[in-house]
């Protein structure tokens, strides 16, 4: 009998690191430097590769697992153009502080920095978007890195994580025994809500009469849907989400509020206008939450509970600032906390509700609009009241996915996904092909516009490959339409580079062996939704949709909360 | 006249390729302008103290740099040590021009400033000052009477008067020693 195999190669030492940490997919395209970890696959059969057709895409699929599981998501890619191509990828995850790896090829040591073929500084490039980034230029080092990369991916605050991994590293053979895995920069956990603190908080909850409850990505991320649930309920306070922040909690919650922000609400944003104290539970008041710095939520007092001290007093001072995990602020928040009715301020925000109805063209105009083609908000009602809210939604970037968080009601936590601090155009296809692979035995809805579902169409060909079981919902008006809001609102009007010649996208997804159709009329939508549920495999539903509906309530960038249009 | 130094932050870092790089990298995102930095070993080794100035400032962006520097993964503690009770000092060297009439003025000018002169030559002196960053401000204005042909500023460097908090609960330094009591293994293929 041959003895007992005692050397391992980097490539094989690098996939069954990945094994120890729990991969099974793993997002990538092939390319020179990277191949000698290709070439080890066949000896690891739990990593599953899935080959997509552009780098980005491996990027935003991997970040569609991480957002399902809360697990690191890993693409891989080779050296040069196939590393810049997982950019965009990393840096939306970075925006977005979803955990992902990358792993990227890398030219031989012996020639970095000689502009060797498909050379490029990819730590260099990517230091800005990454959380850490490594490049592996000892062997023995790759499974103490993985795993680093692995916990840091995942402590803390998530983000993306790079390991840049050369070639001649990947080729090399050692010794298999001796690996030190000792993680060199563990995460400090936050220090908690102090007593002095939590007294304070107590003060404010206790003396406040118009207060707000804001619910951020942090409660899905830390998992502490619940403890919120129970504070709310518990304080009787009504709340509202961020963008990310929808699905933590049931939108049929009668305390919610619904989205704020630019988009949001008209109810959440006048309360947030005149509230006097104001919650915040993991969120960064990005500058699309808070319209004009110097005058948002003048008259409140802010609480605002993180675990990133660098948010905290970023955008919008806290009159207490909680450096903490939610989990705990919140269970000792909800044991000092007072149920109150609020009952006019409830009746305050049940008004602006009421006039909003009043005027909201989803529910007045018979589902047409000028241009008498069917409204992306009705498309997206009837998706909601067809899927009862419980449905993965992904989607992509533009007015679509605002129609999506305004009026599909997530009933169901962590069901929605979108690109939304870096706003990529392009992520809702390959996001959703990830979020398949980690929730195959749901169904999974991508609402994507025409402008976007260009970005990324190639990933068609994955689909087919991998048959990926994911419904397109594809709201097509001809132009990409949230700029072509902004022309119309704030630039006379002038269409420069947003009307779009489309190809035929019903041709195109039979191409590449996927069913659709094409919706233009109201009343062909619902079985044409009815079918694509009960369709096995992936199908397309094209709906030709108003090209001149705008997203309302907005509040224009830079603007105050009195600024807020409610009508054209 | 010089800008003031308004901020003055003290960091030390595992000492790996690229953190500066990163530090830097994010100073510039926030688009800040170094006046002065100083990097250097300390008796911990793999450990670096970095001090770095910044000419302007209000105060929510320098902690809001200071926070984000934190966060870099090799950093495991900064601060804004502007206001703290620290000793803060830079090193000048000198070149002045001094005729042999003026070799004495400008020796005494060094003296005033407990600095030393290091080299003649027959036109020039060059004196080495060490001392706060204003005495140096201060010293240089001094001098300008002689007529200065050259400057070259260390930048400052800090350190606490007392306990110094390097942040090491928060990093594993790696034994490297334990490695080298195994039998010698090529590291290169």
């Amino acid at each position: 009998m041959a003895r007992r195999k005692k050397t391992i190669t980097g490539a094989e030492l690098m996939c069954r690191s990945l094994v120890e940490e729990g991969v099974t997919y793993l997002f990538g395209y092939t390319g020179g430097a990277i191949m000698p970890v290709y070439d080890a696959f066949p000896q690891f059969p739990t990593l599953k590769h899935v080959m997509v057709r552009h780098e980005q895409a491996a990027a935003f699929a991997a970040q569609g697992m991480a957002r399902a599981t809360g697990r690191p998501g890993v693409c891989i890619a080779t050296s040069g153009p196939g590393a810049t191509n997982l950019m965009t990828g990393i840096a939306d995850a970075h925006m977005d502080s979803i955990p992902i790896i990358a792993l990227t090829g890398q030219v031989a040591t012996s020639v970095i920095g000689t502009d060797a073929f498909q050379e490029s500084d990819i730590i260099g490039m990517l230091v800005p978007v990454t959380k850490q980034s490594y490049i592996l230029d000892d062997p023995y080092e790759i499974p103490r890195v993985v795993k680093e990369a692995f916990y840091l991916a995942n402590t803390g605050r998530k983000g993306p994580v790079n390991i840049d991994f050369p070639k001649d590293i990947a080729n090399a053979v050692i010794p298999d025994d001796g690996f030190d895995t000792t993680i060199r920069y563990p995460v400090t956990k936050p220090p908690g809500i102090r007593k002095d603190q939590l007294d304070r908080v107590q003060k404010l909850m206790a003396g406040a009469k118009q207060p707000i409850v804001f619910v951020g990505h942090g409660v899905i991320q830390s998992g502490a849907q619940g403890e919120v649930r129970r504070f709310l309920e518990r304080s009787r306070m009504p709340f509202s989400c961020t963008l990310h922040g929808i699905s933590s909690l049931p939108a049929e919650h009668p305390q919610y509020l619904g989205m704020m922000g630019m988009h949001g609400t008209v109810e959440a944003n006048r309360a947030i206008e005149h509230a006097d104290l104001i919650i915040a539970l993991g969120m960064r008041f990005d500058d699309r939450v808070t319209g004009k710095l110097d005058e948002y939520a003048q008259h409140a007092d802010v609480i605002h509970v993180e675990q990133d001290p660098s948010e905290i007093n970023k955008n919008v001072r806290a009159t207490v600032a909680i450096y903490s995990d939610l989990k705990p602020a919140v269970v000792e928040m909800t044991k000092v906390v007072e149920p109150k009715p609020y009952r006019e301020w409830y009746a305050f925000a049940a008004k602006n509700r009421k006039e909003w109805e009043k005027i909201d063209p989803v529910t007045t105009c018979n589902g047409k609009g000028n241009e008498k083609s069917l409204l992306m908000g009705c498309v997206l009602r009837k998706l909601s009241e067809l899927t009862g809210g419980k449905d993965n939604v992904v989607s992509d970037v533009g007015q679509h996915q605002m129609f999506t968080a305004r009026y599909y009601q997530f009933n169901r936590f962590n069901t929605w996904f979108n690109s939304g601090g870096l706003g990529s155009m392009g992520f809702s296809v390959p996001a959703a092909m990830g979020v398949k692979f980690a929730r195959p035995g749901e169904r999974v809805w991508v609402v994507v516009g025409d402008g976007s579902f260009q970005m990324n169409i190639q990933e068609l060909g994955t689909i087919m490959e991998q048959h990926i079981d994911i419904k397109i919902l594809l709201l097509n008006n001809n132009f990409l339409g949230m700029v072509r809001q902004w022309q119309d609102l704030f630039h006379g009007s002038r269409f420069v580079g947003t009307p779009v010649k489309n190809p035929d996208f019903i041709k195109l997804a039979s191409a590449y062996g996927i069913a659709g159709e094409r919706v233009d009329e109201g009343k062909a939508l619902e079985p044409a939704l009815r079918r694509a549920m009960r369709h096995k495999g992936a199908y397309l539903i094209e709906v030709v949709t108003d090209m001149d509906e705008m997203i309302l309530p907005m509040i224009p960038a830079g603007s105050r909360f009195s600024d807020m249009r409610v009508t054209r | 006249m010089r800008p003031k130094r308004a901020h003055t932050i003290l960091a030390f870092a595992h000492n790996q390729p690229g953190v500066l790089y990163k530090l830097l990298s994010l100073i510039r995102k926030k688009r800040y302008n170094v006046e002065t930095i100083t990097v250097g070993h300390t008796h911990v080794e793999e450990v670096s103290r970095m001090t770095i100035s910044f000419s302007h400032g209000e105060g929510n962006k320098i902690e809001q740099i200071v926070q984000q520097i934190d966060k870099i993964t090799e950093i495991p503690k900064t601060e804004d040590v502007t206001y703290a009770n620290v000793i803060n000092r830079e090193l000048v060297l000198l070149k002045v021009k001094a005729s042999p009439q003026d070799r004495v003025h400008v020796t005494a000018t060094t003296q005033i400033f407990g600095g030393k002169v290091i080299y003649v030559a027959p036109a020039h002196m060059i004196v080495e000052i060490t001392g706060k960053q204003e005495n140096i401000d201060n010293a240089l204005r001094m001098f300008e009477e002689f007529g200065i042909i050259g400057v070259a500023r260390t930048g400052a460097t800090v350190m606490y008067r007392e306990e110094e908090d390097m942040g090491l609960d928060r990093i594993v330094l790696p034994e490297r020693r334990v490695v080298s009591l195994k039998p010698k293994r090529s590291r290169r293929p």
